[in-house]
Protein backbone atom coordinates (compact mmCIF):
# COMPACT_ATOMS: atom_id res chain seq x y z
CA UNK A 1 0.00 0.00 0.00
CA UNK A 2 1.42 3.35 -1.21
CA UNK A 3 -0.51 6.44 0.50
CA UNK A 4 -0.08 9.98 0.07
CA UNK A 5 -2.04 12.45 1.26
CA UNK A 6 -4.93 14.76 -0.22
CA UNK A 7 -5.45 18.25 -0.54
CA UNK A 8 -7.90 20.13 0.64
CA UNK A 9 -10.46 20.40 -2.40
CA UNK A 10 -14.04 20.48 -1.58
CA UNK A 11 -15.84 17.21 -2.17
CA UNK A 12 -17.40 18.38 -5.24
CA UNK A 13 -16.54 21.06 -7.85
CA UNK A 14 -14.57 20.87 -11.25
CA UNK A 15 -10.86 21.24 -11.86
CA UNK A 16 -9.88 25.17 -11.66
CA UNK A 17 -10.89 26.68 -15.06
CA UNK A 18 -12.93 25.01 -16.14
CA UNK A 19 -16.25 27.17 -15.59
CA UNK A 20 -17.91 28.11 -12.26
CA UNK A 21 -19.01 24.75 -10.35
CA UNK A 22 -22.20 23.28 -10.82
CA UNK A 23 -25.65 22.90 -8.00
CA UNK A 24 -24.58 20.10 -6.82
CA UNK A 25 -28.06 18.12 -7.27
CA UNK A 26 -29.56 16.27 -4.24
CA UNK A 27 -28.48 12.85 -3.31
CA UNK A 28 -31.01 10.17 -4.61
CA UNK A 29 -32.89 8.95 -1.96
CA UNK A 30 -32.89 5.97 0.01
CA UNK A 31 -29.49 5.00 -2.01
CA UNK A 32 -27.42 3.05 0.11
CA UNK A 33 -24.34 4.18 -1.87
CA UNK A 34 -24.08 6.54 -4.48
CA UNK A 35 -21.68 7.65 -6.98
CA UNK A 36 -22.26 10.68 -9.03
CA UNK A 37 -20.07 11.91 -11.90
CA UNK A 38 -16.89 10.14 -9.63
CA UNK A 39 -13.36 10.51 -10.98
CA UNK A 40 -10.14 9.68 -9.37
CA UNK A 41 -6.72 11.05 -11.09
CA UNK A 42 -3.27 10.62 -9.85
CA UNK A 43 -1.48 13.38 -11.54
CA UNK A 44 -1.79 12.98 -15.67
CA UNK A 45 -3.46 9.22 -15.31
CA UNK A 46 -6.99 8.76 -14.78
CA UNK A 47 -7.82 5.81 -12.90
CA UNK A 48 -11.67 6.48 -12.25
CA UNK A 49 -13.32 8.53 -14.82
CA UNK A 50 -16.87 10.24 -14.28
CA UNK A 51 -18.35 7.35 -12.66
CA UNK A 52 -22.28 6.99 -11.88
CA UNK A 53 -24.49 4.73 -10.19
CA UNK A 54 -26.32 3.53 -6.89
CA UNK A 55 -26.58 0.85 -5.44
CA UNK A 56 -29.43 -1.37 -3.54
CA UNK A 57 -29.41 -4.11 -0.83
CA UNK A 58 -28.24 -7.52 -2.94
CA UNK A 59 -25.21 -8.71 -4.82
CA UNK A 60 -23.43 -6.66 -7.29
CA UNK A 61 -20.44 -7.28 -9.33
CA UNK A 62 -17.81 -5.14 -9.88
CA UNK A 63 -16.24 -6.59 -13.55
CA UNK A 64 -13.54 -5.27 -15.42
CA UNK A 65 -10.12 -6.51 -16.34
CA UNK A 66 -7.08 -5.47 -14.52
CA UNK A 67 -5.89 -2.24 -13.98
CA UNK A 68 -9.36 -1.07 -15.18
CA UNK A 69 -10.18 0.93 -11.34
CA UNK A 70 -12.18 -1.55 -9.58
CA UNK A 71 -10.02 -1.18 -6.97
CA UNK A 72 -10.32 2.50 -6.78
CA UNK A 73 -13.77 2.32 -6.88
CA UNK A 74 -13.75 0.27 -4.12
CA UNK A 75 -11.48 2.53 -2.30
CA UNK A 76 -13.34 5.69 -3.07
CA UNK A 77 -16.53 3.97 -1.44
CA UNK A 78 -14.59 2.96 1.77
CA UNK A 79 -13.73 6.77 2.35
CA UNK A 80 -10.16 5.36 1.40
CA UNK A 81 -9.58 7.89 -1.22
CA UNK A 82 -10.61 10.92 -1.70
CA UNK A 83 -12.69 11.86 -5.27
CA UNK A 84 -10.34 14.24 -7.08
CA UNK A 85 -14.24 15.07 -9.34
CA UNK A 86 -17.85 14.41 -7.95
CA UNK A 87 -19.69 12.55 -5.09
CA UNK A 88 -18.74 9.65 -3.58
CA UNK A 89 -22.03 9.06 -1.01
CA UNK A 90 -22.49 6.30 1.77
CA UNK A 91 -26.15 6.73 2.67
CA UNK A 92 -25.83 10.23 1.45
CA UNK A 93 -23.13 11.20 3.64
CA UNK A 94 -19.78 11.79 1.82
CA UNK A 95 -17.58 8.48 2.57
CA UNK A 96 -14.16 10.39 2.32
CA UNK A 97 -12.51 11.43 5.81
CA UNK A 98 -15.69 10.43 7.43
CA UNK A 99 -14.87 7.52 10.34
CA UNK A 100 -18.13 7.16 11.07
CA UNK A 101 -19.06 5.47 7.91
CA UNK A 102 -17.34 2.49 9.27
CA UNK A 103 -20.08 1.27 11.47
CA UNK A 104 -22.48 0.49 8.38
CA UNK A 105 -18.74 -0.70 5.70
CA UNK A 106 -17.23 -3.50 6.25
CA UNK A 107 -13.85 -3.90 3.92
CA UNK A 108 -12.43 -7.08 2.57
CA UNK A 109 -9.64 -5.46 1.04
CA UNK A 110 -7.46 -7.38 -1.91
CA UNK A 111 -4.55 -7.50 -0.20
CA UNK A 112 -3.31 -9.57 2.67
CA UNK A 113 -4.10 -7.43 5.77
CA UNK A 114 -4.11 -9.29 8.78
CA UNK A 115 -1.12 -9.57 11.37
CA UNK A 116 0.05 -13.50 10.92
CA UNK A 117 0.83 -13.64 14.50
CA UNK A 118 -2.57 -13.40 15.07
CA UNK A 119 -5.21 -15.96 15.36
CA UNK A 120 -8.43 -15.76 13.32
CA UNK A 121 -10.50 -15.57 16.17
CA UNK A 122 -8.22 -12.63 17.89
CA UNK A 123 -8.22 -11.11 14.51
CA UNK A 124 -11.91 -11.45 14.51
CA UNK A 125 -12.07 -9.68 18.04
CA UNK A 126 -9.75 -6.97 17.79
CA UNK A 127 -11.67 -5.67 14.91
CA UNK A 128 -14.76 -6.33 17.33
CA UNK A 129 -12.62 -3.96 19.98
CA UNK A 130 -11.84 -1.39 17.56
CA UNK A 131 -15.59 -1.20 16.06
CA UNK A 132 -16.77 -0.54 19.87
CA UNK A 133 -18.68 -3.03 20.19
CA UNK A 134 -20.19 -3.89 23.56
CA UNK A 135 -19.78 -7.89 23.48
CA UNK A 136 -16.67 -8.07 21.07
CA UNK A 137 -15.83 -11.97 22.50
CA UNK A 138 -19.80 -13.04 21.00
CA UNK A 139 -19.44 -10.76 17.68
CA UNK A 140 -16.28 -12.45 17.52
CA UNK A 141 -17.37 -16.16 18.07
CA UNK A 142 -20.42 -15.21 15.50
CA UNK A 143 -18.17 -13.71 12.52
CA UNK A 144 -15.57 -16.59 12.95
CA UNK A 145 -19.05 -19.29 12.74
CA UNK A 146 -20.18 -17.27 10.17
CA UNK A 147 -17.26 -18.00 7.56
CA UNK A 148 -16.66 -21.36 9.13
CA UNK A 149 -13.73 -20.91 10.36
CA UNK A 150 -14.52 -22.57 14.22
CA UNK A 151 -11.73 -25.34 13.79
CA UNK A 152 -9.11 -23.18 13.35
CA UNK A 153 -9.60 -19.89 15.05
CA UNK A 154 -6.99 -20.54 17.28
CA UNK A 155 -4.44 -20.98 14.91
CA UNK A 156 -2.27 -18.00 14.00
CA UNK A 157 -3.39 -16.60 10.70
CA UNK A 158 -0.14 -17.27 8.83
CA UNK A 159 -0.75 -21.08 9.41
CA UNK A 160 -3.86 -20.76 7.34
CA UNK A 161 -4.14 -21.42 3.63
CA UNK A 162 -4.95 -18.54 1.33
CA UNK A 163 -8.66 -18.87 1.46
CA UNK A 164 -8.94 -19.55 5.14
CA UNK A 165 -7.07 -16.17 5.33
CA UNK A 166 -9.59 -14.57 2.95
CA UNK A 167 -12.22 -15.87 4.99
CA UNK A 168 -10.59 -14.54 8.13
CA UNK A 169 -10.35 -11.47 6.36
CA UNK A 170 -13.98 -11.50 6.02
CA UNK A 171 -14.56 -12.46 9.62
CA UNK A 172 -13.44 -9.23 10.76
CA UNK A 173 -15.32 -7.09 8.09
CA UNK A 174 -18.11 -8.74 9.47
CA UNK A 175 -17.68 -9.04 13.05
CA UNK A 176 -19.89 -5.52 13.08
CA UNK A 177 -23.10 -6.49 11.07
CA UNK A 178 -22.60 -3.93 8.42
CA UNK A 179 -25.20 -3.38 6.32
CA UNK A 180 -23.10 -2.68 2.96
CA UNK A 181 -19.75 -5.28 2.31
CA UNK A 182 -17.04 -4.04 -0.27
CA UNK A 183 -14.76 -7.08 -1.23
CA UNK A 184 -11.97 -6.92 -3.56
CA UNK A 185 -11.18 -9.85 -5.33
CA UNK A 186 -12.52 -12.30 -2.83
CA UNK A 187 -12.02 -15.38 -4.93
CA UNK A 188 -8.54 -14.69 -6.11
CA UNK A 189 -6.25 -17.64 -5.22
CA UNK A 190 -9.22 -20.01 -3.74
CA UNK A 191 -9.88 -23.47 -5.33
CA UNK A 192 -13.34 -24.05 -5.96
CA UNK A 193 -14.63 -25.63 -3.55
CA UNK A 194 -13.55 -22.49 -1.47
CA UNK A 195 -14.72 -20.27 -4.23
CA UNK A 196 -17.79 -22.23 -3.79
CA UNK A 197 -18.55 -21.69 0.28
CA UNK A 198 -17.63 -18.17 -0.73
CA UNK A 199 -19.92 -17.39 -3.09
CA UNK A 200 -22.96 -19.40 -0.70
CA UNK A 201 -22.14 -17.30 2.13
CA UNK A 202 -22.03 -13.65 0.09
CA UNK A 203 -25.65 -14.92 -1.16
CA UNK A 204 -26.57 -15.84 1.98
CA UNK A 205 -25.65 -12.53 3.65
CA UNK A 206 -27.29 -10.88 0.60
CA UNK A 207 -30.26 -12.55 1.28
CA UNK A 208 -30.21 -10.91 4.71
CA UNK A 209 -30.63 -7.35 3.06
CA UNK A 210 -27.30 -6.29 2.98
CA UNK A 211 -25.41 -4.41 0.11
CA UNK A 212 -22.90 -6.40 -0.99
CA UNK A 213 -20.24 -5.22 -4.10
CA UNK A 214 -17.80 -7.25 -5.07
CA UNK A 215 -14.74 -7.06 -7.52
CA UNK A 216 -13.48 -9.42 -10.48
CA UNK A 217 -11.83 -10.12 -13.32
CA UNK A 218 -13.54 -13.39 -13.92
CA UNK A 219 -16.74 -13.39 -16.24
CA UNK A 220 -17.86 -16.44 -14.76
CA UNK A 221 -17.49 -15.36 -11.03
CA UNK A 222 -19.95 -12.75 -11.35
CA UNK A 223 -22.08 -14.47 -13.63
CA UNK A 224 -22.13 -16.97 -10.81
CA UNK A 225 -23.34 -14.56 -8.39
CA UNK A 226 -24.25 -11.43 -8.78
CA UNK A 227 -27.59 -10.37 -9.95
CA UNK A 228 -26.29 -6.87 -11.31
CA UNK A 229 -23.42 -5.78 -12.48
CA UNK A 230 -21.09 -2.93 -13.11
CA UNK A 231 -18.45 -3.30 -16.21
CA UNK A 232 -15.23 -0.73 -15.74
CA UNK A 233 -13.23 -0.46 -18.87
CA UNK A 234 -9.93 2.09 -18.59
CA UNK A 235 -11.51 3.88 -15.75
CA UNK A 236 -15.15 4.61 -17.02
CA UNK A 237 -18.50 2.41 -16.60
CA UNK A 238 -18.98 0.33 -19.85
CA UNK A 239 -22.27 -0.88 -18.84
CA UNK A 240 -24.62 -1.57 -15.81
CA UNK A 241 -27.76 -3.55 -14.90
CA UNK A 242 -28.82 -7.32 -15.30
CA UNK A 243 -25.99 -9.30 -15.96
CA UNK A 244 -28.36 -12.03 -18.46
CA UNK A 245 -28.76 -8.62 -20.37
CA UNK A 246 -25.52 -7.52 -20.72
CA UNK A 247 -23.81 -11.42 -21.05
CA UNK A 248 -26.52 -11.59 -23.69
CA UNK A 249 -24.53 -8.63 -25.62
CA UNK A 250 -21.21 -9.88 -24.68
CA UNK A 251 -22.36 -13.39 -26.54
CA UNK A 252 -24.14 -11.84 -29.69
CA UNK A 253 -20.91 -9.46 -30.37
CA UNK A 254 -19.03 -10.51 -33.68
CA UNK A 255 -16.85 -13.12 -32.73
CA UNK A 256 -13.69 -14.17 -34.56
CA UNK A 257 -11.94 -17.99 -34.82
CA UNK A 258 -9.18 -19.36 -36.27
CA UNK A 259 -9.12 -22.55 -37.69
CA UNK A 260 -6.53 -25.85 -38.33
CA UNK A 261 -8.47 -28.14 -40.30
CA UNK A 262 -7.24 -31.04 -42.74
CA UNK A 263 -8.10 -28.65 -45.82
CA UNK A 264 -8.56 -25.42 -44.98
CA UNK A 265 -9.64 -24.02 -48.62
CA UNK A 266 -12.62 -26.51 -48.79
CA UNK A 267 -13.80 -25.30 -45.31
CA UNK A 268 -13.50 -22.21 -45.94
CA UNK A 269 -15.93 -22.64 -49.60
CA UNK A 270 -18.11 -24.99 -47.09
CA UNK A 271 -18.40 -21.73 -44.55
CA UNK A 272 -19.04 -19.10 -46.55
CA UNK A 273 -22.14 -20.36 -47.57
CA UNK A 274 -24.04 -20.58 -43.72
CA UNK A 275 -26.01 -18.02 -42.49
CA UNK A 276 -23.78 -17.43 -39.44
CA UNK A 277 -20.91 -16.68 -41.10
CA UNK A 278 -20.40 -12.67 -42.94
CA UNK A 279 -16.55 -12.93 -43.20
CA UNK A 280 -14.26 -16.08 -44.09
CA UNK A 281 -10.64 -15.16 -44.91
CA UNK A 282 -7.87 -17.37 -45.95
CA UNK A 283 -3.84 -15.82 -45.12
CA UNK A 284 -0.57 -16.97 -44.03
CA UNK A 285 -1.81 -20.56 -44.27
CA UNK A 286 -4.48 -19.73 -41.78
CA UNK A 287 -8.28 -20.00 -42.00
CA UNK A 288 -10.10 -16.79 -40.10
CA UNK A 289 -13.61 -16.79 -40.03
CA UNK A 290 -15.69 -14.38 -38.76
CA UNK A 291 -19.35 -14.76 -36.94
CA UNK A 292 -22.17 -12.95 -35.31
CA UNK A 293 -23.65 -15.72 -33.96
CA UNK A 294 -21.40 -17.37 -31.78
CA UNK A 295 -23.94 -20.06 -30.56
CA UNK A 296 -25.53 -20.90 -33.84
CA UNK A 297 -21.70 -20.97 -35.44
CA UNK A 298 -20.35 -23.30 -33.09
CA UNK A 299 -22.99 -25.66 -33.54
CA UNK A 300 -22.54 -25.97 -37.29
CA UNK A 301 -19.10 -25.89 -37.56
CA UNK A 302 -19.00 -29.64 -36.36
CA UNK A 303 -21.88 -30.80 -39.04
CA UNK A 304 -20.11 -28.61 -41.69
CA UNK A 305 -17.19 -30.55 -41.32
CA UNK A 306 -18.68 -33.92 -41.08
CA UNK A 307 -20.50 -33.70 -44.56
CA UNK A 308 -17.44 -32.12 -45.99
CA UNK A 309 -14.99 -35.02 -44.84
CA UNK A 310 -12.92 -32.70 -42.93
CA UNK A 311 -11.12 -32.52 -39.86
CA UNK A 312 -10.64 -29.89 -37.61
CA UNK A 313 -7.14 -29.88 -35.75
CA UNK A 314 -7.84 -27.10 -34.06
CA UNK A 315 -10.36 -23.92 -33.53
CA UNK A 316 -9.14 -20.70 -31.73
CA UNK A 317 -11.13 -17.56 -30.37
CA UNK A 318 -8.80 -15.16 -31.40
CA UNK A 319 -10.77 -12.32 -29.58
CA UNK A 320 -11.59 -13.70 -26.38
CA UNK A 321 -9.80 -12.15 -23.83
CA UNK A 322 -12.11 -9.84 -21.58
CA UNK A 323 -9.99 -6.72 -22.67
CA UNK A 324 -11.70 -7.33 -26.18
CA UNK A 325 -15.35 -8.25 -24.71
CA UNK A 326 -15.32 -5.44 -22.77
CA UNK A 327 -14.14 -2.89 -25.49
CA UNK A 328 -16.98 -4.24 -27.61
CA UNK A 329 -18.62 -2.95 -24.76
CA UNK A 330 -17.78 0.22 -24.54
CA UNK A 331 -18.02 0.60 -28.57
CA UNK A 332 -21.72 0.01 -28.10
CA UNK B 1 -8.92 1.80 22.04
CA UNK B 2 -5.62 3.22 22.55
CA UNK B 3 -4.68 0.45 24.98
CA UNK B 4 -6.13 -2.40 21.81
CA UNK B 5 -3.87 -0.19 19.27
CA UNK B 6 -1.22 0.08 21.69
CA UNK B 7 -1.02 -3.42 22.39
CA UNK B 8 -1.66 -5.43 18.61
CA UNK B 9 1.15 -2.53 17.76
CA UNK B 10 3.57 -3.65 20.59
CA UNK B 11 3.01 -7.67 20.15
CA UNK B 12 3.63 -6.72 16.08
CA UNK B 13 7.09 -4.44 17.14
CA UNK B 14 8.14 -7.11 19.65
CA UNK B 15 7.84 -10.21 17.24
CA UNK B 16 10.31 -9.13 14.33
CA UNK B 17 13.81 -9.48 14.22
CA UNK B 18 15.17 -6.21 13.99
CA UNK B 19 13.58 -5.73 17.33
CA UNK B 20 15.90 -8.44 18.57
CA UNK B 21 18.87 -6.42 17.38
CA UNK B 22 17.97 -3.54 18.69
CA UNK B 23 17.72 -5.25 22.11
CA UNK B 24 21.16 -6.40 22.08
CA UNK B 25 22.49 -3.16 20.56
CA UNK B 26 20.84 -2.17 24.06
CA UNK B 27 23.21 -4.10 26.04
CA UNK B 28 26.12 -2.77 24.41
CA UNK B 29 26.86 0.15 26.19
CA UNK B 30 26.24 -1.67 29.76
CA UNK B 31 29.09 -4.41 28.29
CA UNK B 32 31.48 -1.60 27.70
CA UNK B 33 31.06 -0.52 31.06
CA UNK B 34 31.81 -3.67 32.44
CA UNK B 35 34.83 -3.88 30.42
CA UNK B 36 36.04 -0.78 31.36
CA UNK B 37 35.43 -1.35 35.15
CA UNK B 38 36.68 -5.15 34.86
CA UNK B 39 39.96 -3.38 33.08
CA UNK B 40 40.68 -1.78 37.10
CA UNK B 41 40.97 1.66 35.13
CA UNK B 42 39.85 4.33 38.59
CA UNK B 43 39.80 7.85 38.97
CA UNK B 44 39.13 11.16 36.48
CA UNK B 45 39.93 8.74 33.49
CA UNK B 46 37.04 6.57 34.41
CA UNK B 47 35.27 9.81 34.85
CA UNK B 48 35.61 10.91 31.00
CA UNK B 49 35.37 7.41 29.76
CA UNK B 50 31.64 7.65 31.42
CA UNK B 51 31.07 10.66 29.73
CA UNK B 52 32.29 9.23 26.51
CA UNK B 53 29.93 5.70 27.19
CA UNK B 54 26.72 8.03 27.90
CA UNK B 55 27.69 10.75 25.01
CA UNK B 56 28.46 9.00 21.97
CA UNK B 57 27.33 5.41 22.80
CA UNK B 58 24.11 6.10 24.56
CA UNK B 59 22.55 9.35 23.09
CA UNK B 60 24.61 9.91 20.10
CA UNK B 61 24.30 6.47 18.70
CA UNK B 62 21.86 3.48 20.40
CA UNK B 63 19.05 6.02 20.88
CA UNK B 64 18.69 7.67 17.69
CA UNK B 65 19.14 3.70 16.09
CA UNK B 66 16.59 2.47 18.70
CA UNK B 67 14.09 5.37 17.71
CA UNK B 68 14.46 4.98 14.15
CA UNK B 69 13.53 1.53 14.12
CA UNK B 70 10.40 1.59 16.39
CA UNK B 71 9.36 4.89 15.60
CA UNK B 72 9.65 4.07 11.77
CA UNK B 73 8.10 0.82 11.86
CA UNK B 74 5.31 1.19 14.62
CA UNK B 75 2.58 2.79 11.98
CA UNK B 76 4.88 2.61 8.57
CA UNK B 77 5.74 -1.09 8.50
CA UNK B 78 1.70 -1.79 8.69
CA UNK B 79 1.23 0.66 5.95
CA UNK B 80 4.33 -1.14 3.53
CA UNK B 81 2.88 -4.68 4.08
CA UNK B 82 -1.06 -3.90 4.35
CA UNK B 83 -2.30 -4.13 7.73
CA UNK B 84 -2.63 -0.73 8.86
CA UNK B 85 -6.17 -1.09 6.25
CA UNK B 86 -7.77 -3.26 8.87
CA UNK B 87 -7.06 0.39 11.46
CA UNK B 88 -7.88 2.53 8.82
CA UNK B 89 -11.51 1.35 8.45
CA UNK B 90 -12.95 1.04 11.90
CA UNK B 91 -15.22 4.38 13.34
CA UNK B 92 -11.83 5.62 15.36
CA UNK B 93 -10.39 9.35 15.17
CA UNK B 94 -7.19 9.15 12.92
CA UNK B 95 -5.23 11.07 16.02
CA UNK B 96 -6.30 8.40 18.34
CA UNK B 97 -4.15 5.65 16.25
CA UNK B 98 -1.62 7.93 15.94
CA UNK B 99 -1.92 8.79 19.85
CA UNK B 100 -1.37 4.96 20.43
CA UNK B 101 0.93 4.40 17.98
CA UNK B 102 3.42 7.41 19.89
CA UNK B 103 2.47 5.79 23.07
CA UNK B 104 4.13 2.36 21.63
CA UNK B 105 6.67 4.03 19.68
CA UNK B 106 7.90 6.09 22.10
CA UNK B 107 7.48 3.96 25.45
CA UNK B 108 9.67 1.17 24.21
CA UNK B 109 12.47 3.77 23.20
CA UNK B 110 12.56 4.57 26.34
CA UNK B 111 11.83 1.26 27.72
CA UNK B 112 14.84 0.48 26.02
CA UNK B 113 17.89 3.18 25.91
CA UNK B 114 16.94 5.04 29.81
CA UNK B 115 17.96 1.81 31.60
CA UNK B 116 20.72 1.34 29.69
CA UNK B 117 21.56 4.96 30.34
CA UNK B 118 21.24 4.09 33.71
CA UNK B 119 23.24 1.46 34.32
CA UNK B 120 25.96 1.69 32.18
CA UNK B 121 26.44 5.54 34.09
CA UNK B 122 26.30 4.12 37.45
CA UNK B 123 28.61 1.12 36.53
CA UNK B 124 31.45 3.60 35.34
CA UNK B 125 30.54 6.53 37.53
CA UNK B 126 29.52 5.53 41.21
CA UNK B 127 33.30 6.69 42.28
CA UNK B 128 32.54 10.17 41.54
CA UNK B 129 29.07 12.24 42.57
CA UNK B 130 26.90 9.74 43.59
CA UNK B 131 23.68 8.48 41.04
CA UNK B 132 23.09 12.13 40.02
CA UNK B 133 25.28 11.51 36.87
CA UNK B 134 23.30 7.78 35.62
CA UNK B 135 20.28 9.51 36.63
CA UNK B 136 20.39 12.98 34.82
CA UNK B 137 21.71 10.45 31.91
CA UNK B 138 18.47 7.68 31.68
CA UNK B 139 15.62 11.04 32.04
CA UNK B 140 17.62 13.07 29.46
CA UNK B 141 17.47 9.60 27.06
CA UNK B 142 13.74 9.41 27.91
CA UNK B 143 13.22 13.12 26.88
CA UNK B 144 15.55 12.02 23.66
CA UNK B 145 13.62 8.94 22.66
CA UNK B 146 10.15 10.77 22.96
CA UNK B 147 11.15 13.08 20.65
CA UNK B 148 13.47 11.00 18.47
CA UNK B 149 10.57 8.49 18.33
CA UNK B 150 7.62 11.04 17.62
CA UNK B 151 9.87 12.67 14.74
CA UNK B 152 10.79 9.33 13.21
CA UNK B 153 7.22 8.26 13.41
CA UNK B 154 5.67 11.50 11.66
CA UNK B 155 8.46 10.66 9.21
CA UNK B 156 7.14 7.34 8.01
CA UNK B 157 3.74 9.15 7.46
CA UNK B 158 5.29 11.68 5.29
CA UNK B 159 7.82 9.73 3.16
CA UNK B 160 7.96 5.58 2.59
CA UNK B 161 11.61 5.98 2.37
CA UNK B 162 11.16 6.90 6.16
CA UNK B 163 14.66 4.60 7.33
CA UNK B 164 16.82 5.55 4.92
CA UNK B 165 16.03 9.08 5.24
CA UNK B 166 15.85 8.84 9.05
CA UNK B 167 19.74 7.36 9.10
CA UNK B 168 21.03 10.15 7.10
CA UNK B 169 19.49 12.58 9.58
CA UNK B 170 21.03 10.62 12.35
CA UNK B 171 24.12 10.47 10.46
CA UNK B 172 24.42 14.12 8.94
CA UNK B 173 22.36 16.31 10.59
CA UNK B 174 23.08 14.91 14.63
CA UNK B 175 26.28 13.59 13.85
CA UNK B 176 28.00 16.21 12.34
CA UNK B 177 26.48 19.38 11.68
CA UNK B 178 24.11 19.89 14.52
CA UNK B 179 27.08 20.25 16.72
CA UNK B 180 29.52 22.45 14.33
CA UNK B 181 27.71 25.72 15.29
CA UNK B 182 26.02 27.48 18.05
CA UNK B 183 22.59 28.19 16.31
CA UNK B 184 22.25 24.51 14.85
CA UNK B 185 22.35 23.18 18.61
CA UNK B 186 18.27 24.46 18.85
CA UNK B 187 17.61 22.49 15.96
CA UNK B 188 18.96 18.40 17.50
CA UNK B 189 17.16 16.29 19.49
CA UNK B 190 21.24 14.92 20.51
CA UNK B 191 21.37 18.58 22.02
CA UNK B 192 17.98 18.16 23.92
CA UNK B 193 18.87 14.76 25.85
CA UNK B 194 22.46 16.45 26.22
CA UNK B 195 21.18 19.59 27.62
CA UNK B 196 18.27 17.72 30.25
CA UNK B 197 21.00 15.32 31.40
CA UNK B 198 23.26 17.90 32.08
CA UNK B 199 20.77 19.96 34.10
CA UNK B 200 19.41 17.36 36.24
CA UNK B 201 23.13 15.86 36.66
CA UNK B 202 23.88 19.19 38.24
CA UNK B 203 26.53 19.76 36.09
CA UNK B 204 25.54 22.35 33.72
CA UNK B 205 27.92 23.01 30.78
CA UNK B 206 28.49 26.28 28.70
CA UNK B 207 28.63 24.12 25.92
CA UNK B 208 25.30 22.76 26.15
CA UNK B 209 21.68 23.73 26.42
CA UNK B 210 20.16 24.82 29.51
CA UNK B 211 17.65 22.17 30.56
CA UNK B 212 14.52 24.61 30.74
CA UNK B 213 15.23 25.25 27.12
CA UNK B 214 16.13 21.80 26.00
CA UNK B 215 12.86 20.75 27.48
CA UNK B 216 10.80 23.61 25.95
CA UNK B 217 12.46 22.69 22.57
CA UNK B 218 12.24 19.23 23.06
CA UNK B 219 8.48 19.73 23.65
CA UNK B 220 8.16 21.92 20.74
CA UNK B 221 9.41 19.04 18.49
CA UNK B 222 7.21 16.58 20.22
CA UNK B 223 4.27 18.94 19.61
CA UNK B 224 5.00 20.18 15.94
CA UNK B 225 5.79 16.26 15.09
CA UNK B 226 2.66 14.86 17.00
CA UNK B 227 0.24 17.82 14.69
CA UNK B 228 2.20 16.49 11.59
CA UNK B 229 1.84 12.89 11.74
CA UNK B 230 -1.90 13.40 12.45
CA UNK B 231 -2.49 15.69 9.75
CA UNK B 232 -0.84 13.15 7.51
CA UNK B 233 -2.86 10.24 8.58
CA UNK B 234 -6.39 12.57 8.88
CA UNK B 235 -5.54 12.73 4.94
CA UNK B 236 -3.86 9.56 4.35
CA UNK B 237 -4.93 7.85 1.05
CA UNK B 238 -4.62 3.98 0.15
CA UNK B 239 -2.94 4.01 -3.33
CA UNK B 240 -4.04 2.10 -6.01
CA UNK B 241 -3.51 -1.99 -6.12
CA UNK B 242 -5.95 -2.67 -8.88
Amino acid sequence: MTGRPASDRPLWGRAAGSGPPPEPRPLTPGAAVELRGASRWYGNVVAVNDISFTLAPGVTGLLGPNGAGKSTILHLLAGLLRPSDGIVAIRGVPAWRNPALYREIGLVPERESVHSFLSGHEFALLNARLQGLRDPEAAARRAIETVGLTEAADRPVGTYSKGMRQRAKIAGALVHDPAILLLDEPFNGMDPRQRLHMMELLGRMAAEGRVILFSSHILEEVERLAQNVLVIVSGRLAAAGDFREIRRLMTDRPHTFTIRSSDDRRLAAALVGHPSVFGVELTGGRLAVRTSDFAGFTRALPTIARSGALSILELRPTDEDLESVFGYLVRR
Amino acid sequence: MIATIAAVTIRSLLGRRRSLLIGLLALLPIVVALLVRVSGRVGPGLDEIGAIVLDRLVVTTLLPLVALVFGTTAIGAEIDDGTALYLLVKPIARWRIVAAKLLVATGLTAALTAPTAFVAGAILLTDGPGLAVPLGAAVGTAAGAVAYATIFLALSLVTSRALPVGLVYILVWEGILAGLFEGTRVLSVRQYALGISAAIAGRPDPNLLDGATALLLAALAVGLATLVAIRRLTTFEVGETD
